[in-house]
């Protein structure tokens, strides 16, 4: 018996920062550096032209910047975005894809599952791996044959194993030949950028927005205090922190302290990253900015204005914040419609909103750090069956049917009156629903995603007012359309040693001072390999 | 006389029926009968022991799993050379390896014995079983959970600290605490696993035939004479027998355990597995963490076998007799 | 030293009756405390598991008695039968598991309870050097793959059917046993089949049900391999679907599309819901396994 596959097969390509468009099948020692070459021939890379749908019309516009779109409710009469069936009820497809939910009934018990492949006209099995484990298993189904779906997010020497197993997708993509799968041509070529590798793209990539990580605020606690929940200067910053700090009441203001130095960093108008300048990149651990940033949060945790437990592992700061344990923290973008279910409920006071970062000083002009514009890649196996890889974009377009259409609520919901149920114009699952639905398809292929809290319509409407004013505020990090191997091999070694340096000096362990030690440290680790390879791709795409 | 020798199981070693021959053949023609019985597990360890560890060749290779064995490069010892490079980060994984699994040694491995001495002196045997299982079931809570527990226990906003902040008392810093972090590591061990240790000891333990002590009493022995003359006595092969074992995994010392605690940094709480799985699982560096695993084989090796024949010496039997 | 009156030792042996009260309180003492140590934390956690959202908000995690108790966390994992499926996988397992790897196992333990027979250390060096080198992640899936065992449940038993632990004490306890009846079991004519089934097995019956005891819990808790080698989700034993409803708090935020994820029960009931329906067989059967090992089994044996 086979389990339909999950129509999200997401592929990542590098976690944070997307890996660009880089790197030849192998390291070739040749002329000027193959770094460049192989950016050059990626940066010529036709992306899929662009082209937004427009069949739903959002409550909230989004804005060219990068605004979400905002729905108070689900549309009235959801259109039918995609009104060709993909296949033809006779095919058969695997991915293999990373589950953040509980494991849902196989697809012969489970009617939601059995109704996508219906719409589908195919049978999509899923390989699921729990999310935690995905790095353990993802080298067991590299080394035989690939599924047709894979689910890629950050691995090392992707290139070369895009080279050897996976399909290149150009020809089927480039330019107007997206315009055959609509949905896919509604992702936008900042996304699409990701995928590019070799010369070609290689990849659906599951988009991400511009907005990026946001610094939650408790504005109810705040407000019942007697304070401003946006403060416009660092000073009076402080001084919020030092109003709603109060241990006899088991609250502080913080949780995190990296966020809070990132914070300050934003305060201060300091690049995101990598500075570029003239082609020459410095990353902004080495900057002086993050040497003050790093002494004022040494000074807020000497304070006392954190949580005690905040440097452990795995602080679970959603309870504290939720619990007003800690008024402040620092989340994704993705945690606000989290918060909003977990939180507002009728009777409880809780009220949450996002902090812009107020000035530093008088002369700084305050920032935010962009999102990272895809979470992972989808890979297709290598195949030379071209009716078959058009199947499965035909797929990949169905479940990438945006927000508002009929195929959404299928994808994300269900069977009408069995999985879910119309309640004041918003889909509710039902019981059998919550089960059922728990199946990831849109880890294969995802639409942009919208603000839309059901029930909570003035929540939506104050996330997209907090966007209005944040995206435009937003600056990317230059290495992002870049691809640096040995980043992508080394990030978490580099991390970790920035991470743990930086904890020993807030904890009070070592002296601001050490951190010039700790770069030293990172330059020879790897920093100035990544730093090089980073200079050589710019150079090669300009 | 019976309470001055060491005393040993009643029954005294027999000669064997047949006369010892020196010919193999001789020999085989006897215990044919014998190997059939080994024949299903040797198929098991051959096929699925034997048969991947033929893979570990890879540490002579950069392995990239979607090139497999036969196109990955060969890189002849290189992958060895970040183990004994003298890199300081290797050193300082080795240096704390090494101090937890003494730690282990001298205070996680007696534990289970000494409660299962203590188990096993008591007469009320229902007690006895409740109180058994009780103590093992900690064995069963994954890491993730022990941790959490510890955590909310003995975190900087848990239980005991918040009551002593409370009482206007300084709190104690042990969770994220470097020089606390072998101390907490080691306890947590004991917490978990002293309970399902027992087990193995009280299996031992029941096997002790009761006249002997009726015998030690007889003799004039107290309880803490029989204690010494027939109860450890009893246990002594079985404990060295698990010692030498022990030591053959002295190189890997709680891995999952550990990554979920770094949070005291590297400095004090990486270890050699966690050292690998940063610097060669993560980096998709599989020649390297097979070249780790021979190396540490070839570690557990050498110190079974000298282990052994310290034993020897001591007139026990070890694992095996030369 | 002895007392005169007569001591209750309620059927043992008078010599092993306790010396002094000291004593007794001592050991009172500790195994008081060890219990109370452990006990506290599995209040806590079957508490949790019934407690509500707002009161783990409120105390921050871990509850020590839930004020409105609640089955939701329960009734969450349950839902659906994917659990219950894959609780009647893992028993199945197990149960294959631990029979065919005892008979196994003891089997190569008995064909080396004899130092001198015909390629006895070879055959012991083989099993120790098991234990102390592995093989990789990878050579083991190919193996599996190529054997053809990929999304079978046999890929999940025969690979450990054996264990060089349990063969090397195994057979220590083997070795142990009195000569003097497999000696006379010999002379009367008894094959090795015979001397096995009939000697060897009944007296080792407290080391198997140990061994015995080890295989089924490790079989039980087993996911890793299934995490590897099983692809079909209806096939997946307890511990693997469990780990599904395991929430990283840190990691939610990012990948969790929630507007139509329903209300689920907080994070740490789920865990802790999780841990008592993975607890709760072990808890019923090892009673069971108790007897064997706790009693004297030679009793009996030697005499006349």
């Amino acid at each position: 018996m086979s389990a339909p596959l999950s129509r999200r097969t997401l592929l990542k390509l590098a976690g944070g920062t997307a890996v660009a468009a880089t790197a030849g099948p192998s390291l070739s020692a040749c002329s000027s550096s193959p770094t460049a070459s192989r950016q050059q021939q990626n940066s010529g890379v036709e992306l899929p032209a662009y082209v937004a749908y427009q069949g739903v019309k959002p409550d909230l516009a989004p804005t060219k910047e990068g605004v979400m779109s905002g729905f108070l409710r689900y549309p009235a009469s959801p259109v039918a975005g995609v009104p060709d069936r993909p296949g033809t009820g006779a095919e058969e497809l695997t991915a293999f894809i990373q589950q953040f939910r509980p494991i849902p009934p196989p697809a012969s018990r489970n009617e939601y599952w059995r109704n996508v492949n219906d719409k589908l006209g195919v049978t999509l099995n899923l390989q699921m791996v729990p999310s935690a484990n995905y790095a353990d298993k993802l080298p067991t189904v590299l080394s035989g044959d690939l599924p047709d779906f894979t689910m890629i997010v950050n691995t090392p020497n992707l290139p070369q194993l895009l080279d050897a197993k996976c399909q290149n997708l150009t020809e089927f993509l480039a330019g107007d030949a997206v315009k055959d799968y609509p949905m896919l041509a509604n992702l936008r070529p900042e996304a699409w950028r990701t995928t590019v590798f070799n010369g070609g793209i290689y990849g659906i990539p599951i988009p991400r927005e511009r907005i990026g990580v946001i610094w939650f605020t408790r504005v109810d606690l705040v407000r019942s205090l007697g304070f401003d929940p946006a403060p416009t200067t660092y000073q009076e910053f402080k001084e919020l922190a030092k109003g709603v700090t109060n241990p006899k009441e088991n609250r502080w203001a913080f949780h995190g302290p990296a966020g809070v130095r990132d914070l300050i960093l934003r305060m201060m108008g300091a690049p995101v990253g990598w500075q570029e300048e003239a082609g020459k990149f410095t990353s902004v651990h080495e900057l002086e900015q993050t040497k003050q940033a790093i002494s004022d949060t040494r000074e807020l945790v000497k304070a006392g204005y954190f949580h005690p437990d905040t440097f452990t592992d795995g602080a679970p700061f959603k309870d504290w914040i939720g619990a007003g344990r800690v008024v402040m923290v620092s989340d994704n973008y993705s945690a606000w419609p989290q918060y909003v279910m977990q939180y507002l409920k009728p009777n409880s006071p809780v009220q949450l909103d996002g902090m812009l970062p107020p000035k530093y000083d008088a002369g700084a002009k305050p920032n935010l750090a962009r999102g990272v514009p895809s979470f992972s890649t989808t890979v297709v196996k290598k195949t030379g069956d071209k009716e078959r890889i058009k199947l499965m974009l035909r797929v990949a377009n169905y479940l990438a049917a945006p927000f508002g259409t009929q195929e959404y609520l299928v994808n994300r919901y269900g069977k009408e009156g069995v999985d879910y149920t119309m309640v004041n114009g918003d889909p509710i699952l039902t019981s059998k629903g919550e089960v059922e639905h728990t199946a990831e398809f849109y880890r294969i292929a995802d639409a942009p995603w919208p603000l839309y809290e059901p029930g909570h319509p003035e929540e939506t409407k104050k996330e997209h007012a907090y966007q209005v004013k944040a995206v435009p505020m937003t600056v990317a990090n230059p290495a992002d359309t870049l691809y640096s191997e040995t980043y992508s091999r080394k990030r978490n070694t580099l991390n970790t040693l920035l991470d743990d340096a930086l904890s020993e000096v807030l904890q009070g362990r070592k002296d601001v001072a050490s951190w010039d030690d700790t770069i030293q440290r990172w330059r020879k680790q790897g920093g100035d390999q990544v730093r090089k390879e980073y200079e050589e791709a710019f150079a090669g795409s300009h | 006389m019976a309470l001055t020798t060491d005393k040993r199981p009643a029954v005294q070693p027999v000669p064997p029926a047949t006369p010892p021959s020196t010919s193999r053949l001789a020999r085989l023609k006897r215990d044919w009968g014998l190997l059939v019985f080994a024949v299903p597990g040797l198929l098991v360890f051959l096929i699925f022991h034997y048969v991947p560890l033929l893979g570990n060749v890879i540490a002579f290779q950069d392995y990239q799993p979607y090139l497999g064995v036969r196109q990955s490069p060969w890189v002849g010892f290189s992958n060895f050379a970040l183990i004994f490079s003298g890199d300081p980060d290797v050193l300082n994984a080795l240096k704390n390896t090494l101090i937890l699994t003494l730690l282990q040694v001298g205070f996680v491995f007696p534990a289970p014995i000494i409660l299962a001495l203590v188990l096993n002196s008591l007469l009320y045997e229902p007690v006895k079983r409740i109180v058994q299982s009780v103590l093992y079931m900690p064995h069963f809570l994954s890491w993730v959970i022990v941790v959490a527990i510890f955590q909310q226990i003995l975190g900087n906003a848990g239980l005991l600290n918040t009551y002593l902040r409370h009482k206007g008392i300084e709190p104690f810093e042990i969770i994220g605490n470097p020089d606390a972090f072998r101390a907490l590591i080691t306890s947590q061990v004991i917490w978990k696993d002293t309970g399902w240790g027992t087990i193995l000891f009280l299996a031992a333990l029941s096997r002790v035939d009761q006249e002997q002590y009726e015998a030690a009493a007889v003799d004039g022995a107290g309880p803490a004479r029989q204690m010494w003359h027939v109860t450890l006595p009893a246990l002594r092969p079985l404990i060295i027998l698990l010692g030498i074992l022990r030591l053959g995994d002295s190189l890997s010392v709680g891995f999952e355990q550990i990554l979920l605690q770094q949070g005291a940094g590297t400095s004090v709480s990486e270890v050699l597995d966690t050292y690998v799985y940063h610097h060669a699982f993560q980096q998709g560096e599989w020649g390297i963490s097979a070249a780790v695993g021979l190396v540490k084989g070839l570690v557990g090796l050498a110190l079974v076998l000298g282990a052994n024949k310290v034993a020897h010496l001591f007139g026990e039997d070890g694992v095996y007799r030369s | 030293m002895n007392t005169t009156a007569p001591r209750n030792t309620r059927g043992r042996s008078p010599a092993l009756a306790p010396a002094s009260l000291p004593a007794k309180i001592l050991k009172a003492i500790v195994l008081v405390v060890a219990c109370l140590l452990v006990v506290m934390p599995f209040v806590s956690v079957i508490s949790t598991s019934l407690a509500d959202q707002q009161q783990i908000t409120e105390t921050g995690g871990y509850v020590l008695l839930p004020d409105r108790p609640s089955l939701s966390a329960y009734s969450a994992i349950l839902a659906g039968g994917v659990v219950a499926r894959a609780l009647l996988v893992s028993v199945g397992i197990a149960v294959v598991g631990t029979s065919l790897g005892l008979a196994v196992t003891s089997a190569m333990a008995y064909s080396l309870s004899r130092p001198s027979s015909f390629a006895h250390k070879p055959i012991l060096m083989l099993v120790l050097l098991t234990m102390l080198f592995t093989p990789g992640i990878i050579p083991n899936y190919l193996l599996i793959k190529q054997l053809g065992l990929l999304n079978s449940w046999w890929s999940l038993i025969l690979p450990v059917l054996v264990t060089g632990f349990s063969v090397i004490v195994l057979r220590s306890f083997m070795i142990g046993l009195p000569r003097d009846i497999l000696e006379s079991a010999r002379i009367d004519g008894a094959n090795d089949l015979q001397i096995f089934v009939r000697i060897i097995l009944p007296l080792s019956k407290a080391a198997l049900a140990v061994i015995g005891l080890f295989f089924a819990v490790g079989f039980w808790n087993s996911w890793f391999n299934a995490l590897l080698y099983l692809n079909d989700p209806s096939k997946l034993p307890l511990p693997l679907v469990l780990r599904t409803y395991v929430v990283d708090n840190a990691r939610l935020g990012a990948e969790q599309l929630s507007a139509e994820s329903g209300v689920l029960p907080p994070a740490e009931s789920l865990q802790m819901a999780i841990l008592v329906i993975s607890l709760v067989p072990i808890l019923l059967v090892y009673p069971f396994l108790q007897r064997h090992f706790t009693k004297g089994v030679l009793v009996g044996a030697v005499k006349g």
